[in-house]
């Protein structure tokens, strides 16, 4: 299983605060939450994943109802979402590999294959070689590098990253950025990215949710958000994103790949940053084409 | 140094008389060892007796202990602040009780004339009797010290593993005991120290009778009211109590180190 639809409208009283937030994501896409400290993101998560119980609404994936104030409540562990916080969590007598084989071993594949797959896994995250190793051997970046490796080793339903970067420093959270990027696209998971910074969520997900007081304030693309900020707080992450001229982006496309969703183009800026665009098939393209991302 | 402090120094005589009074019984227990006659003592067929029967009932006490004791261990560290006061404090209750009023309170639920004693049992004064005697005051070493871990590593990687996929048996044999591990490991060492020393509640409950109930306690004691095993034996045999709590004390420390800084990586 893979990159379901999300669609939650979820209701939870904490007494001193109440969160009443509606969300949506389409399958594989990836969608930025942002707001200021305590404005019930991670409650919002913890609700989503089945560890938090809702007063009203309901949480579908794909449609079926995994959570409901009245009705079903799916066990975290038949849900098919899984939850990455700011700490890795790795278990600490188990190495790299076994942390990675956990989530299929208990799904019921074989140790073996489990392993093979945990190895692959490894690789793809880079961390090749390194599966023998308990989390204490590993640094912090490596540590989330392992999390997010047995997250999507999982195949999630649907993957939620509490500030997946926070405690990295910045030069590891970029590299880290990019490689959750990365997978995030290839394996076409469904993701909620909570995130205090603008980077990120302009870097990770298409579309932005402002969660502010435990209610969602704004949504939108993320660049729409950004340019037309309808609270403050919104004013104050809009100033703090990357910079970019009025005139956006200009990028060279460098390579276009067709698969059967459409083609893939990648476009890369002059100063080296790439980002790959979905399109039609059909869409008149060509390797050497100067576009404006605006 | 600062490291001192600022207490009189004089206080480090009463200090010392304090460790003296520890320390010298012992001394003159291993000073009145025959050494030469030890291993004859020990192997003496009533020492052999009692050693034999401390060795099978304290770890089949142990092994009950572990079977009842983590389950309540589990129960107490995900109670909620106020409930698991309460069952610590029962729990609790055995450890400070003294053994003697132990024996007495199981002699009147399964004694002939106690609570139980329609069902026809015939547990006091049994092999049965000794083990259930040291289950009584060795459990709680085993739940405190396990409860403490389990509420430590908390419930954050049981959550993680239930998000991966993993059942409840799963997480329990794969995530919860292996993150308590150490402390489970302590809880057992000290569980088997106090099953193997039990003598009051022992006693009292199941009796004296050699090769049946008369444990290694027991003989010691005996042999000093002129019976049962010679005074030598005695002696061995305390000699060996006392090795088989230094060594104990040494697993204990070598598996919890004394700094908590071991419990960073479950933390």
């Amino acid at each position: 299983m893979s990159g379901a639809t999300l669609e939650a409208r979820v209701t939870v009283d904490r007494g001193r605060y109440t969160l009443q937030a509606e969300v949506h994501a389409d399958a594989g896409e990836v969608v930025a939450v942002m707001g200021p400290s305590g404005a019930g993101k991670s409650t919002l998560f913890g609700a989503l994943a089945g560890f938090v119980d809702l007063d009203e609404g309901f949480v579908h994936l794909d449609g079926r109802t995994v959570d409901a104030a009245s009705g079903p409540h799916v066990t975290p562990r038949d849900r098919g979402i899984v939850l990455l916080g700011q700490e890795p969590r790795l278990f600490p007598h188990l190495t790299a590999r076994e942390n990675i084989a956990f989530g299929p071993r208990a799904r019921g594949t074989v140790r073996a294959t489990a392993r093979a797959d945990a190895d692959v896994w490894l690789e793809r995250v880079g961390l090749a070689g390194m599966g023998g190793r308990r989390p204490a051997e590993l640094s912090g970046g490596q540590q989330q590098r392992v999390a997010l490796a047995r997250a999507l080793a999982t195949s999630p339903r649907l993957l939620l990253l509490d500030e997946p970067l926070t405690s990295l420093d910045p030069e590891t959270a970029g590299g880290i950025r990019e490689l959750l990027s990365a997978q995030l696209r290839e394996t076409g998971t469904t993701a909620l990215v909570a995130t205090h910074d603008a980077a990120d969520a302009a870097s990770l997900a298409s579309r932005l949710v402002i969660l502010e007081d435990g209610r969602v304030t704004q949504t939108g693309a993320v660049q729409a958000v950004m340019d037309a900020p309808a609270t403050p707080f919104v004013t104050i992450i809009a100033g703090t994103r990357p910079h970019r001229g009025p005139a956006g982006l200009q990028a060279r496309i460098v390579q276009v790949d067709e698969d059967e969703d459409g083609l893939a183009a990648r476009a890369r800026t002059a100063d080296g940053a790439e980002v790959v665009l979905r399109l039609p098939i059909g869409t008149a393209i060509a390797p050497g084409a100067t576009i404006t991302v605006g | 140094m600062s490291r001192r402090g600022y207490a009189p120094p004089i206080l480090v005589v009463p200090a010392l008389v304090g460790l003296a009074f520890l320390v010298l019984p012992l001394a003159a227990l291993v000073g009145k060892v025959e050494w030469s006659s030890l291993w004859s003592d020990i192997t003496s067929p009533q020492a052999l007796d009692a050693l034999s029967l401390s060795l099978t009932t304290g770890l089949v006490a142990t092994a009950f202990c572990v079977v009842i004791g983590v389950p309540l261990a589990l129960l107490i560290a995900r109670a909620s602040g106020r409930q698991a006061s309460v069952l610590r404090a029962i729990v609790t209750v055995p450890l400070v009780l003294p053994p003697m009023v132990g024996g007495l309170s199981l002699l009147f639920l399964f004694g002939r004339s106690g609570w139980l004693g329609w069902t026809g049992w015939q547990i006091p004064f049994s092999t049965t009797a000794v083990v259930m005697a040291q289950t009584f005051v060795a459990l709680p070493f085993l739940v405190l010290a396990l409860e403490g871990a389990l509420r430590t590593s908390g419930i954050a990687y049981e959550q993680t593993a239930a998000a991966l996929g993993a059942g409840g048996w799963t997480i329990f044999w794969r995530v919860t005991l292996p993150l308590a591990g150490p402390g489970l490991l302590s809880g057992v060492i000290l569980c088997f120290a106090r099953a193997i020393g039990e003598f009051g509640a022992t006693a009292l409950f199941a009796g004296n009778a050699p090769g049946v109930t008369q444990t290694m306690p027991l003989a010691i004691y005996t042999a000093f009211n002129g019976a049962g095993v010679s005074q030598g034996s005695a002696v061995a045999l305390s000699l060996l109590l006392l090795v088989t709590a230094i060594a104990v004390l040494l697993l204990v420390r070598a598996w919890r180190p004394s700094t908590p800084t071991s419990v960073k990586g479950v933390g």
